[in-house]
């Protein structure tokens, strides 16, 4: 084009060129303080130059591109450790609120508490008949059991809480997830033609706030679109899809296009949602726990030296335990069943007021178990049906001495209902086999037959017996330590024959398992049960698998001797005069006084105690068997119950001076026991080990472990909080809007406008002096 | 490095942030005065502050449970301090009224005095300590001492009481001084106002006993115990030395701890005898020992229940009396003697067994000869051309497989094998005594229980059945036993071959045994044990047991009793018995007393440590838990002056920009 026409040409561009750069400029100096906002920088760039007249001409100046100063780099480290301190920071904050409800400054301290609730049993040894001292007791008492449930009950509650930040954070997260896949959409029309700088900074601010939350990680495809991954590899961002993360129950789930859904729950360890869940899972949950595991710990213990104790009265009215056995009877289901020591005793001493004065007598109970095996059972009870077969010893002792034993049995059918009345089996020596009905028979080892044992004995539907034998030798240790297995079936038939479905629980978890034609093993928790095969198996039949302290697990067999209530009470009735034993309906034990001449209590200051009154919850001081269930026993309303005193071993009597019981109770502050303790990882799943301490050290160890917990979470916070801001100084430094900068640009590209547009109107005179030529 | 606008505002954020949060808990320390208030303060030493602060709880229980055990010591201490006094006032009266030439008017006058001491040591004994008796052992709701009548019933006059009792047990009260330890801070009344020993002196040695011999008495002897301090059961042993000195029957002398009485008889060996104690009549009756070992001031008699002096015999009846046997040499046949029914002492069946024999036989001499201590005969035969005796115990007409009236098993011979071979054979083993039902297995006998009337006939039947002479005594035993509620004892005594029924407690005073006049005596059916036992059925035998009338108990409460009977009835040896008794009470209390003291000694001790705990422990906490008020507060100052700093730095960059420059 003409020489002219150029200039002007190159004038007008200039012009442009510099008003972009201005309103680049213009629109850095307004966002100065937006968050995540980078600043941008028109480029500009020489115009190819033209032949003109021989020569090689510039024609100007372009504006190529507007492009954003940043580092994808920088922004993508800050992410992460803004998400960390996000994590560390929720959890900071709900520590604090965990230590104030375990806070050892106010009054209501658990330590002080306790102390308190020792205290009062030395008041009570001081002073035994004294009303005072026993009502201080109760009253201490139901403050201690109230605050171990108000504790209980704050860190559910705090549990909720979480729960329920998790669920508002989850709908936060959706929404972004949503936004994040509309502007990707935006993003990749846009760039088709140009960079989209504000899209990708609202993109990228939409990301930083997406990784407060939980642990993301991002990859930039070609097109431009950015696929966001989270936990497990899901998939929350693709290209213009987003997909949600759902709460179900405790759970973090996510949801696929198909329906499928994965639990990430385990798997999220950042941002906010991260710091959420470990507080809940791992840090609130274990102190949860191990305030149970003192709680239980706590009640047996004091019960069990309580239930050997009397108070000021015998008892007159018919008392009933607290804790039950479920419908099978066996002491073995008994919440503190396997606490129970076998080898020792039970003695109650009964009262008859009728004379004066009254006259004591003594029920013991051997609680041994019979030494004598059972065993080589053959051939059926000729009805050819199935029987459940219940034998008791009603007579004990040894087999082949001066008494000879004998065994009562029953029998009922499938439903239930009893069959027939009772026989009975005299055992005069040993080795040789013994009849039942039709040609069944058994037979006894040598050793000893205590009065009172039981075992049951299934027959199928040939009328032969067929007991349960289960094989532990091949197991591993199981998870839970210290606890009870209870099996319930529930779909009988025989092992290694039918199809049998058996469910399973222990203190905290349950399960089912089924043993189906030839497979006669069950994984249960971590034990491999080998069943034999030929066991026959009614529905609702019962057995149990008591664990060690380190895992080991015993059977305990309906086939073997052991105790039921029904077979404790029938025993304790042949033995005592005046007082009566009774199993109620909801399977508790009660005693009840024959008329109101007689009354009773437990034990005396020479017996050894086995801790089944303890076990039964007759005569004891707490009832309830973690932190959540513990209270006074409701028994003890009449003050009087308090068992400070035991029984004159040589006179059968209660005296009101006398604080045996209240002194022994008081020295159990400085008892050590073993106690459960936890670990809760989210990963790996819960734990348990053991600790030997007293109450009051393991709640102390507790309290400092949550100071130390807390202490390293608030350290943790501060060393994010420190990278966040030296990272983010690194970031600003790179694409934050400097205003003396841009100051300066504005009064560059203002010059350079004057001149571009001095340049028009010197183009424009020239013209002008062109066209005046005639 | 470029710095954009932000990062400074960012920075001074931050710091200030910073600063205000240090400044917030700086200023927390010193408005609180404690280190550590959240957990996560001093997590560690916040344990040890839980675990200082339980101590410290602990420390102040134990203050309060010492001073409670203190009141009760100070309690006992000074009430058996006054006791102490009150004996001592009484000992001093004693003496006193010891002397000979008082009249007996005077000592009446003391006797108010006295029953006054004794009131008042009553209720010294009852007293109390915030509603509880200390004396009581456990059973601290009622009065452990109380009046009581001759039979035990409480009375509430004084002065209708016979003795005084305790209503306590024996369990203590105690208290928790220190983890382990518990201090007995209560009493058992029973040991402190009773004393388990006695001391015997010439007031009170002598037993005086006139011993009977077949009905006819003897000269009056004298026992003199030892004088020394003595147990119940030393005491026993020492008068049963004492009367065994002083005469040649051998005494067993024992004490019934349950029943808490004293019994003397005799060792089971003399028949026809019997003894009076002379408690009240004898020589030395004001010197005796009676009171001491329970026994009234009136004469008590003893007869035993033993053998007459031919002692057991043995048995024949027509179910055990021939003896089959062959005299090989002079005949060949079998021959039968039959002894002549009866019951024999040992020597007199050797004569009938010599007897049947020689009329039995065929002309041989027999020598029979029978060994008392091992209870074996000896059967020889000789002369008339005997070569040889077989004794058929097994195969002859009357043995085992025939009739079965062989005398083997009462002689001692073995009857599942002849004797042959020989002239001379001696029993197997011990002959026996055989009891046959409805021919001699029946006592009938007669209780006379103390302070009750006599029982009906009462009959054992001892089961039948062949005995050795011991288990003869056992069978008897269980015999008398399975049909009275009363406890027998039946011994046999080998060296003098007589068995003798005492019985094991002190229910009776007589047993009557119907040898004659019984049912099945020798005036009626006649089938009787008399004779196997030894006893002659001629007439009946009367046994009189003798044990102490009142529960030997030694202590304040009787010998104060003693005393006002002793003055009642101007008994001047009785009052100088009682000086002795005064004098052991005393000490025993004595005992008691300095046990106490040395108990209080260790709650004082124990207070002390427990207060210097209580500081020590004090301090600790406070050195934990609290903060240096100085070092707090410089610290508060330190960053109140950094934040000042802050603030005015902050505000002179905030100020600067480029823009206030540009025209």
């Amino acid at each position: 084009m003409s020489g002219l026409g150029l200039v002007l040409s190159i004038a007008k561009d200039a012009l442009a060129a510099q008003q972009y750069g201005i309103s680049v400029t213009g629109h850095n100096i307004a966002n100065v303080n937006t968050p995540g906002y980078s600043r941008q920088r028109a480029v500009h760039e020489a115009k190819e130059p033209a032949p003109y007249g021989g020569v090689l001409l510039g024609r100007g100046v372009d504006t190529a591109e507007v492009v954003r100063v940043s580092d994808q780099y920088i922004e993508n480290q800050l992410m992460e450790q803004k998400s960390n301190m996000l994590s560390s920071r929720e959890m900071e904050n709900y520590m604090q609120v965990l230590e104030g409800l375990f806070s050892e400054n106010s009054e209501i301290s658990m330590s002080t508490m306790l102390s308190d609730f020792w205290n009062s049993w030395h008041d009570i040894a001081n002073n035994p008949s004294g009303a005072s001292e026993r009502i201080a007791l109760y009253e201490h008492s139901i403050l201690l059991s109230e605050q171990f449930n108000t504790l209980n009950a704050d860190l559910t509650q705090l549990e909720t809480d979480l729960t329920g930040a998790m669920g508002a954070g989850l709908n936060r997260i959706n929404q972004i997830t949503n936004e994040i896949a509309q502007v990707n959409n935006q993003i990749v029309g846009t760039e088709i033609s140009n960079i989209a700088n504000d899209l990708r900074d609202k993109r990228n601010t939409l990301i930083s706030e997406l990784a407060e939350y939980l642990d993301v990680k991002t990859f930039e495809q070609s097109s431009g679109s950015l696929t966001v991954v989270t936990a497990r590899g899901c998939i929350l961002v693709d290209a213009n899809n987003s997909y949600d993360l759902e709460l179900n129950g405790t759970a973090v789930e996510w949801q696929s296009s198909g329906g499928a859904t994965v639990d990430i729950t385990n798997y999220m360890t950042r941002g906010k949602i991260g710091g959420w869940l470990n507080m809940r899972d791992e840090i609130v949950e274990k102190y949860k726990k191990d305030l149970s595991e003192i709680a239980s710990e706590f009640i047996w213990t004091v019960n069990k030296q309580h239930s050997q104790g009397v108070g000021l009265q015998f008892f007159s009215n018919d008392v009933t335990g607290t804790y039950k056995t479920g419908s099978s009877g066996l002491l073995s289901t008994l919440t503190y069943g396997q606490d129970i020591d076998y080898t020792k005793d039970f003695k109650m001493w009964i009262k008859d007021s009728s004379v004066t004065p009254a006259t004591f007598s003594a029920a013991t109970v051997d609680m041994e178990i019979s030494s004598a095996s059972i065993s080589n059972w053959v051939g059926d009870n000729s009805a050819a049906t199935s029987y459940s077969y219940t034998f008791t010893v009603t007579t004990g002792g040894t087999v082949g001495g001066a008494v000879n034993p004998v065994i009562t049995w029953t029998k009922v059918d499938t439903a239930g209902n009893p069959v027939g009345g009772s026989n009975t089996i005299t055992i005069d020596s040993g080795a040789v086999q013994y009849d039942v009905e039709g040609t069944m028979k058994f037979n006894v080892g040598e050793g000893t037959l205590v009065a009172g044992n039981t075992f049951t004995i299934n027959t199928n539907t040939d009328g032969a017996p067929k007991p349960l034998d289960i094989d532990l030798s091949a197991s591993d240790p199981a998870n839970s330590i210290l606890d009870t297995y209870k099996f319930t079936v529930t779909s009988g038939g025989e092992v290694g024959t039918g199809t049998l479905e058996i469910k399973w629980s222990n203190s905290t978890t349950s399960g089912t398992f089924t043993l189906d034609g030839a497979s006669t093993t069950a994984e249960v928790d971590g034990m491999t049960i080998d069943f034999t095969a030929g066991g026959y198996l009614f529905d609702n039949d019962v057995f149990t698998i008591t664990t060690d302290a380190s895992g080991e697990p015993t059977a305990n067999l309906p086939s073997e001797w052991h105790w039921t209530l029904e077979s404790f009470a029938g025993e304790f009735n042949t033995q005592a005069t005046g007082v009566s034993a009774t199993v109620t309906s909801d399977n508790a034990l009660e005693f009840s006084p024959d008329s109101s001449n007689y009354s009773f209590a437990f034990s005396d200051d020479e017996a050894q105690d086995s801790g089944l009154m303890a076990a039964f919850g007759i005569n004891t001081f707490f009832q309830g068997s973690a932190a959540g269930s513990i209270g006074v026993n409701t028994v003890l309303n009449n003050k009087d119950y308090i068992a400070a005193a035991q029984i004159d071993a040589d006179t059968g009597d209660l005296a009101p001076g006398n604080n045996t019981n209240a002194l022994a109770i008081a020295g159990l502050q400085y008892t050590s026991t073993e106690i459960k303790q936890w670990t809760c990882d989210r990963l790996n799943g819960n734990t348990q080990g053991t600790v030997n301490a007293t109450i009051e050290d393991y709640y102390h160890a507790m309290v400092g472990s949550m100071g130390i917990k807390s202490a390293s979470i608030s350290r943790g916070r501060a060393f994010n909080e420190i990278m966040v801001n030296k990272l983010g100084e690194v970031r600003d430094s790179i694409s934050a809007v400097s205003l003396d900068e841009e100051m300066t640009n504005l009064i560059k590209f203002q010059h350079a406008y004057a001149a571009a547009a001095k340049l028009i109107s010197v183009s424009d005179e020239m013209l002008n002096t062109l066209l005046s030529v005639k | 490095m470029r710095v954009a606008n932000r990062t400074i505002y960012d920075i001074v954020k931050f710091n200030l942030a910073n600063i205000t949060e240090e400044l917030y808990k700086a200023n927390k320390v010193v408005a609180s005065g404690k280190r550590v208030i959240d957990l996560s303060d001093d997590p560690v030493g916040l344990t040890q502050a839980l675990n200082i602060k339980s101590s410290l709880s602990n420390i102040e229980q134990l203050d309060r449970n010492i001073t409670v055990g203190e009141s009760w010591l100070t309690a006992s201490d000074s009430a058996l301090m006054q006791v102490q006094n009150l004996i001592s006032d009484t000992k001093t009266l004693c003496v006193q009224m010891a002397t000979e030439t008082l009249t007996a008017a005077q000592r009446k006058t003391v006797i108010e005095t006295v029953k006054n001491n004794l009131d008042e040591i009553v209720s010294l004994a009852n007293i109390e300590v915030g509603g509880r008796y200390v004396f009581a052992g456990s059973k601290t709701d009622a009065a452990p001492v109380y009046y009581a009548d001759a039979n035990g019933n409480p009375v509430n006059d004084p002065a209708s009481a016979t003795q005084v009792l305790y209503d306590g047990d024996d369990n203590p009260f105690a208290i928790k001084i220190s983890r382990d330890t518990t201090i007995q801070v209560g009493q058992d009344g029973d040991k402190v106002f009773w004393d388990d020993t006695i001391t015997i002196d010439a007031t009170n040695n002598k037993i005086d006993f006139i011993e009977y011999t077949g009905g006819t008495p003897d000269s009056e002897l004298t026992a003199t115990v030892q004088s020394g301090t003595y147990t119940h059961s030393e005491l026993a042993i020492d008068i049963s030395s004492a009367m065994n000195a002083a005469s040649d029957v051998n005494y067993v002398v024992t004490y019934n701890n349950t029943t808490e009485k004293f019994t003397i008889q005799d060792d089971g060996t003399n028949s026809d005898f019997s003894v009076d104690l002379l408690w009240n009549t004898g020589t030395n009756a004001k010197k005796s020992i009676a009171s001491e070992i329970g026994f009234d001031a009136v004469n008590a008699t003893y007869v035993p229940a033993t053998s007459d002096s031919e002692g057991v015999k043995y048995a024949i009846d027509d179910s055990n009396n021939m003896i089959d046997f062959i005299e090989v040499g002079i005949g060949g046949a079998e021959l039968n003697a039959a002894i002549i029914l009866g019951d024999y002492t040992g020597d007199d069946l050797a004569i009938q067994i010599k007897a049947a024999m020689e009329l039995a036989g065929g002309g041989a001499t027999y020598t029979v000869s029978y060994d008392s201590a091992a209870k074996e005969f000896s059967i020889s035969g000789a002369g008339g051309g005997l070569t040889q005796l077989q004794l058929l115990w097994n195969t002859g007409n009357n043995g085992p497989g025939g009739t079965g009236t062989s005398a083997a098993t009462v002689l001692g011979f073995d009857d599942t094998a002849n004797d042959a071979g020989s002239t001379d054979y001696t029993s197997d083993s011990a002959a026996k005594i055989e009891i046959i039902t409805d021919v001699n297995d029946k006592i009938d006998f007669k209780e006379l229980p103390n302070g009750g009337s006599l029982s009906d006939e009462l009959t054992a039947t001892i089961a039948s059945g062949t005995y050795t002479h011991s288990e003869l005594a056992t069978a008897i035993k269980n015999a008398m036993n399975t049909i009275s509620d009363v406890d027998y004892e039946v011994t046999y005594d080998s060296t003098t071959n007589k068995i003798t029924i005492t019985e094991d407690g002190t229910a009776l005073d007589e047993l009557h045994l119907l040898w004659e006049t019984g049912t099945n005596g020798s005036d009626k059916l006649d089938i009787s044990a008399a004779g196997v036992l030894g006893f002659d059925d001629a007439d009946d035998d009367t046994a009189t047991f003798t044990y102490s009338d009142n529960e030997a108990r030694w202590g304040i409460f009787p010998t104060l009793i003693n005393l006002k009977n002793y003055l009642q009835t101007n008994d001047v040896a009785g009052i100088s018995k009682s000086i002795t008794k005064l004098g052991d009470h005393f000490d025993h209390i004595s005992s008691t007393i300095s046990d106490m003291g040395s108990k209080m000694l260790r709650m004082e001790i124990k207070k002390t440590i427990l207060q210097e705990m209580d500081i020590t422990n004090t301090d600790r906490l406070s050195k934990i838990e609290d903060a240096d008020i100085t070092d707090a507060i410089m610290d508060l100052k330190m960053r109140e002056v950094a934040y000042q700093a802050a603030l005015a730095a902050a505000v002179r960059v905030l100020n600067l920009s480029l823009v206030d420059y540009l025209r």
